[in-house]
Parts: C-alpha cells; structure tokens; sequence
C-alpha cells in the first residue's frame, strides 16, 4: 500500500488546464456558430455535416474529461487522473486535427483555433508528463 | 476575488488568444504573399526578377527563380524596343524575360519548338563573360523579340469556336495574344478572379473577400475536402431513347374518328350528319409550317384561333359554304341513346346559320348579294376570317353559327392569311347579349378597358344589354392607313398593350374660302370627336364593375383645356389652308398597380387615366384635306413593392413601488446604518436596471 504524503502540484499545468477550460467554451461555441454559419452558405456531401457534427460533440467530450482528470489529479497530486488525462490528449489531438486538416470546409479562423487548441494540448502534455515524473520522485512507501 | 480571479483569467485567456491569432496570422499572410499575386505584383515581381538578373547573372539562381514562380506569374511579352546603344543589360533582360516568358507560358512548351532563343539563354548563363554579352549585342542586332510559341487549343472554353483565329471577348482563347485580350470587354474581371481563386480564398456567396479587410480574410475557405465528384450514371446516352421518344407519323391516321353514342364531353368532336353518315367538322391547320397543309377537327368546348396562309382556291369558306346545309350538327339526347338508327328524328339537329360581317353589322348570307365574285384583277365578298360560334345549352348544341367576314381582295397576292375562330358559349343568348368583363376584379391582360359616358349607375349601364352608352374604351385605329374610331374589338383600348398608331384623317367637308378659323374650328370638333374628347368618360378601376361605385369610377384627365386656341387662315397665293394649334397626337398613359393582399394572384386595379394631347400648326390644301395624326397608349405599372411590418417585441412592464424608495413612515425613525446600506444597495440595483 503506498499514500502519498508530499503536495506537488504544478501551478504552470493548473493555469494551463484553467485556461483551456475557457478556451474549450470558446472553441465549442465558435465552432458551432461556424458549423451553422458553413451549413447554411456551402453544400456538404452526403452524411459529411452529421460526421463532422459527431466527431465535433466526441472531441468536446473527451476534452471536458481530459481537462477534468488534469485538473483533479494535478491538485490531489494523483498520478492516476493525470495519466488518463494524457493518454485522453491523443484523441483530442486527433480530433482538433481532424479538423485543422480534414473537415470538408476549413476557415482560416478555424486553421487558428485549431492551432491554439494543439498548442495547449502540446504544453499540457508535456507540464503533465512533468508532473507525473515529479509526483513519482517524490513518492514515499509506508 | 473568486470572480475577480475568473475575470481575470478569462481576459488573460483572450489576450494569449489574440496574441497567437496575430501571430499566426502574420505568419499566413507572409506565407500568402509568396503564393499570391495580382496584376500590379505581377509587374513588380518581373521587374525585380529582371533587376536582380542584371545584377547576378547566373544560371542556376534564374533557372531556380523560374521554377518557382512559373505557375503562379503570368507574363507578358515585353513590348519595349532597344536601340542598339542600349548596354548589354537591357538585351540580356529582353531576351532573358522573353525566355521566361515561354517557359512559364507554357508547362508543354519544348525547347526544340524555339531553339535560337532558348540556346542563346543557357550560352549566356553557362559562360558568364564579356564575350558571351558581346555575343547577345550580335543576336540582338538579328533577333529582338523571340517568337512566342502558339498554346494548345484549350478545350474547355466553350467560346472558342473560331479555329486558328482569336474569338472577340473570349478571354480563355489560346490563340489571342495577351494585347488582344486587354482591348476585351470582361478579360481583366477573369483576371482579377483567377487572382481571388489563386489566393486561396474561395469566393463562395457569402464568404466575401475583401483583399485588405482582416475580419473577412478570417472567414474564408482556405481548403476544401470535398470528394471527387463522380456521376451516378456512368452511361452518357440512353440506348432506348429512341423507343419512348415523339416521333413524326409515317401515316395519316385520326384518332378522333369514332363516333360514340353518348352526349357530348368535352375534347370530343363536334359531329355532324350527312347523307346518313356521322362525320366531325375540321378546320385546316398550320402543321410544319405557316401554311394550311393539315386539318384537325372542332373539338368540343375548345375555342381556337388558327392563322395560317392559303391559295385563294383553298380558302375555306368555298368549303363551308357548299356543305354545311347539307349536314346539320347533331348532338345526342337521351331520346337517341334508346335508339338504334341515326337521323335527325333520334339525334337532335342543328342547321347552321350563316352571317356575313362587314366592320360594322352582320347580315344573313344571301346568295345573289354576298356570293363571291372575281374579276381579272379583284375578288369581292371574299372572307379571310371567319368564326364558327356554338351555342350549348340544355345538353345540346341549339345554334351552330358561321360568321363569314368578307372583303374585297386584290389578285396579286397569290397567298393570303386565313383566319378561323372556333367559340362556344354555353348560353341559349345571342353572342351580342353576352356581357364580357375584363377580369374578376383587376383587369386582365389584353382586355378591353372597361368605360361609361353615363353620368350616374355606370355599373348597371355596363350589365345592360340595350343600354345606349359605350362599355369599352376606344380609340382610333388605322384602317387601310386611314384613322377610323369605329366601336369594334380592333379599336379597343387593351389593358397592358403599349402601342403607338399612325393613321391618317381625313376631313372631308368642302371647304369655303371665306373663314379659315371656322374651318379649322370644324377639322378640330371633328377630331375631337374622333378622339372620344367630346363627351364625359368614365373609366372602371376595376375589370369587372360589378361593385363599383359611381363615385369610384375614374374620370379621364385631359389637357385639352391647356391647348391654345385654334384658328386659321388662307393663304391666298396658293390657295393652302393655314390651321394653328390643331390636336395630331393624342397620349392614353394609364397608371395601374397590383392591389392583391395575396402574392400569388395579381389584381391590377387602374389608378388614373389622362389624355395628353398635342397640338401643332397643319397646313391643307383643298386636294389633300388631311394630315397624320398619331395615338399613343402608354400602360405604366406603379405596383409599389410591399414593405412587412414585423410586430415589435415584447414590452415587460415592471417597475417599482412609489414609495420603494422612501419606505419609512413619515414621522420616521432614526435612519440607521443597515437602512443607509440597503438604500444604497436599492440605488446601485436600480441604476443596473436602467
């Protein structure tokens, strides 16, 4: 049995998990008023507005759970939330570039949003995977 | 501070936000103004490329610059001349950037197809000394302007379809020159667009994209994944096309031969009796032509009007009128369905009635008087139109009527017009009787106007058979060149009809030398009455005047009473007849507009009606006692487009107490520091609202 006894909580993987959260609001109602704002000016194929709707809902899913984890594991000091966390970012990673490279239409509003979005992820992964070799080091058995 | 906190990290969050967008946008911009070109950095980019050429002269760095640009840059054939005093840098420049020109112009284009100038390029680049530029001082003094190899026949523009020649205002043509295509109508526009198309921004409807505005370069459609646009059918013509196609009859066969036994319906043929057979009416018509080669029955309830032309042996009415007494029109009745033969005793039968029209009345046709005869060079009571009129009623067809229009008619036209009229009416009334409106309520288009010289019951006086007033419009018309104001259909004002007739009238009084203003006087009443200008008229805003009021029928405005005074005088030399301020035109401008509530239906209702007359000075003589008058009639829609008035939003209503504010009796008691604070709290709250 193992208890962890040290706090060792990132504050620079707070402020970017706190930061994403609202980033996340404003990529979400943005990317909606673009879809809506695409569906009604351009045609789509077949199914490709219902797909895109669908992968669009999943990304924003996984990202409340991803930034969820982070956020509860980084201020317990729990290994755990903070490993799913990152093991979340892949399919949020993929989603975003989804739609940075493949959705039908791409706005270069969205090419900038999308980046930004790539740009947390990449940090939050890598203050994450700090803070899981922190929370490790400092480990100490009973 | 947990809110303060919040808010400051939401704007924290924009802020980084904004500074990436700015980054990142810049970093599109730049990459963008390496894709991106317009007509200007066209230009700009040549001559920095040929700036730079002059100033490192090296074979790799162009043939580099070359193959970077040369999908991008359209350039033109450089169109300077260079006398021979020019330095070597402006030669090597010409020859260099008629070289790029070929290589960009064309991604086919082989070095074999132009080899001199292609040669003189690598020589140039590969030695790079004074010797090779004293080299291209030789070539120039032969050489100038490299020719300028020919692009392959593009076969997507559909407007090329001159071969080998440069089609006017087609700027896709591969066989204009760039000069050519500059003089073109909308070739820049193109231009300007493959541009827009070049610059990655897809001009989709409302993507708009304006070049220097931020905010719209955001919102446009930088790339597309759409799929490969396939047809669901990969066939491109359909084998049994032919089978389930219209095709020309091989042989002439009817399908309205058959004559059943039943009451007439509507389409079937109008049936008549002859010699104990049932036989249909037919009428010719106009089949591949204008010409009266084919013929097709009357066709029950349909009414028709054929125009087709003819020989005068071929005209229809020597066929009518040797046939129709002898076969009557028959209709079936419930009598002839219990029985077995065919005659006029079981089938109810119609003779026919034959009238002859001139302009004016309609008489019986009476052989001795209205046969037709010929002369060498003449035929009279000849009928060019003619009108078959049924009347039906009580399920049988009580009068079938042939109204003969005859005419005299010149032989030296071998072919004429032939006019037949086919009309039903479902009445046991004469035609005459039957009142006609012209629409239900607004006027139709092509109907007469409807009008009343009555002073009161306009209404009742229109539905009136025997009333003595007109019902229509008129106006004169020109018969045979000659202005004529007759109450027919030919002379009716027509609701929508624009038109402007010349016709000449004719005063035929004789005239006495002693008074030319009398005369003059007398020609203008006469006009006037030609006009209709000498009584009252009453138009109906409405086609059908049912409901009308008399207060809401429209006077005719004129400027008559504007128009100087008419007088004249002789003069005496030559006997001429000097009218001054004598009406020749006459304008009918009818306002009308659309005053439906319902889009789908027009209900065009007339709004005013004048009548502008113009008067100038005529000059008679006792042998030409005429001049040409001309009628305008000018129908002018002022629908006015409909405005939607949304209905406001809702109001709520809320507001506080009076006494909100001052809760305290009036005999109040020490005002203590919760009060003040909840007064203040009150205060803050209602600002917020306000």
């Amino acid at each position: 049995m193992s208890k962890v006894t040290n706090v060792n909580s990132s504050l620079a993987y707070e402020i970017l998990l706190y930061l994403n959260s609202f980033y996340l609001g404003m990529f979400f109602v943005c990317e909606v008023a673009m879809g809506i704002l695409k569906a009604i000016n351009v045609s789509y194929p077949e199914n490709a507005l219902l797909t895109e709707a669908g992968i669009f809902c999943a990304l924003c899913l996984v990202e409340v759970i991803r930034i969820f984890l982070g956020r509860r594991g980084n201020l317990a000091s729990k290994k755990v939330p903070v490993f799913f966390s990152v093991v979340l970012t892949i399919p949020s990673a993929v989603g975003v570039c989804y739609f940075l490279i493949y959705q039908t239409y791409i706005l270069r509003l969205e090419y900038i949003w999308c980046a930004v979005m790539l740009i947390f992820h990449a940090l939050e992964l890598a203050f994450a995977i700090l803070f899981i070799f922190t929370v490790c080091k400092h480990q100490q058995f009973e | 501070m947990k809110v303060i906190a919040y808010l400051a990290f939401t704007l924290l969050s924009i802020l980084i936000q904004f500074c990436v967008m700015d980054l990142t946008q810049e970093k599109t911009e730049l990459d963008d103004e390496q894709v991106a070109f317009n007509g200007t950095s066209h230009k700009k980019k040549f001559h920095e490329l040929m700036k730079d050429f002059t100033q490192k002269p090296h074979a790799l760095y162009y043939q580099t610059l070359m193959n970077n640009n040369h999908r991008d840059l359209d350039f033109r054939p450089s169109t300077k001349t260079f006398t021979n005093n020019s330095l070597q840098r402006l030669e090597i420049s010409t020859i260099i950037s008629s070289t790029i020109f070929d290589e960009l112009y064309d991604d086919n284009m082989s070095t074999t197809e132009d080899p001199f100038t292609t040669e003189s390029l690598y020589t140039s680049t590969e030695i790079d000394n004074v010797t090779e530029i004293s080299f291209f001082d030789k070539n120039n003094k032969t050489v100038i302007k490299p020719k300028v190899p020919k692009k392959p026949r593009n076969k997507d523009c559909g407007c090329d379809l001159l071969y080998n020649v440069c089609d006017i205002n087609c700027c896709c043509d591969n066989d204009c020159s760039e000069t050519e295509k500059d003089i073109f109508a909308n070739c820049k526009d193109a231009h300007k667009k493959m541009d827009e198309i070049g610059n990655l921004c897809y001009p989709y409807e409302h993507f708009f994209y304006q070049e220097n505005n931020f905010v719209d370069n955001l919102f446009c459609i930088i790339k597309t994944n759409l799929p490969e646009k396939r047809g669901k059918d990969l066939k491109k013509y359909d084998i049994d096309a032919v089978a389930h196609s219209h095709k020309w009859h091989s042989e002439v066969k009817s399908k309205h031969t058959e004559f059943q036994k039943k009451p007439y319906v509507y389409g079937e043929p109008v049936w008549v009796l002859k010699d104990g057979s049932i036989w249909y009416i037919d009428t010719p018509s106009p089949t591949i032509n204008n010409y009266c080669t084919g013929r097709k029955p009357i066709m029950f309830l349909k009414n028709e009007n054929i125009k087709c032309i003819v020989k005068l042996k071929d005209l229809e009415m020597f066929k009518i009128l040797k046939t129709p007494q002898e076969a009557p029109c028959i209709s079936v009745t419930e009598k002839s369905l219990n029985s077995t033969t065919l005659n006029c005793s079981t089938l109810h039968c119609t003779n026919w009635t034959i009238i002859v029209c001139d302009e004016i009345k309609c008489v019986d046709y009476n052989k001795s008087l209205h046969e037709p005869s010929c002369t060498e060079t003449s035929c009279t009571n000849l009928a060019l139109k003619l009108e078959y009129v049924f009347y039906y009623y009580d399920s049988k067809i009580i009068n079938a009527t042939i109204k003969l229009f005859s005419q005299n008619i010149s032989l030296d036209v071998p072919f004429m017009n032939q006019e037949i009229n086919v009309r039903f009416i479902l009445t046991n009334e004469s035609i005459e009787k039957v009142i006609e409106v012209s629409g239900n309520p607004g006027y139709l288009y092509g109907r007469p106007l409807i009008a009343s010289t009555a002073e009161s019951n306009r209404s009742l006086n229109f539905f009136n058979v025997t009333s003595p007033h007109i019902r229509y419009l008129v106006q004169p018309s020109n018969k045979e060149g000659i202005c004529t104001s007759l109450i027919t259909e030919n002379n009716f004002v027509m609701f929508g009809l624009n038109k402007r007739i010349k016709c000449r009238y004719v005063y035929h009084k004789s005239i006495h030398f002693q008074n030319g203003t009398n005369i003059c006087n007398d020609i203008e009443s006469s006009l006037e009455e030609l006009f209709g200008l000498n009584n009252k008229l009453y138009v109906s805003p409405y086609g059908n005047p049912l409901d009308v009021k008399d207060s809401d029928w429209l006077s005719i405005q004129t400027n008559l009473y504007e128009k100087d005074i008419t007088y004249g005088q002789f003069v005496t030399k030559n006997s001429k007849l000097r009218c001054y301020n004598v009406i020749t035109r006459i304008s009918y401008i009818i306002t009308f507009a659309d005053v439906s509530k319902v889009t789908i239906k027009r209900e065009n209702k007339i709004v005013s009606i004048n009548i502008n007359v113009s008067a100038r000075n005529v000059t008679l003589t006792p042998e030409d006692m005429s001049t040409v008058l001309t009628i305008d009639t000018n129908f002018i829609d002022g629908t006015k487009p409909r405005v939607y008035e949304y209905a406001g939003g809702p109001h709520i209503n809320i507001h506080l107490p009076k006494d909100f504010f001052f809760p305290f009796p009036s005999n109040g008691i020490h005002v203590t520091k919760q009060s003040y604070n909840l007064i203040m709290l009150c205060c803050v709250m209602y600002l917020q609202i306000k």
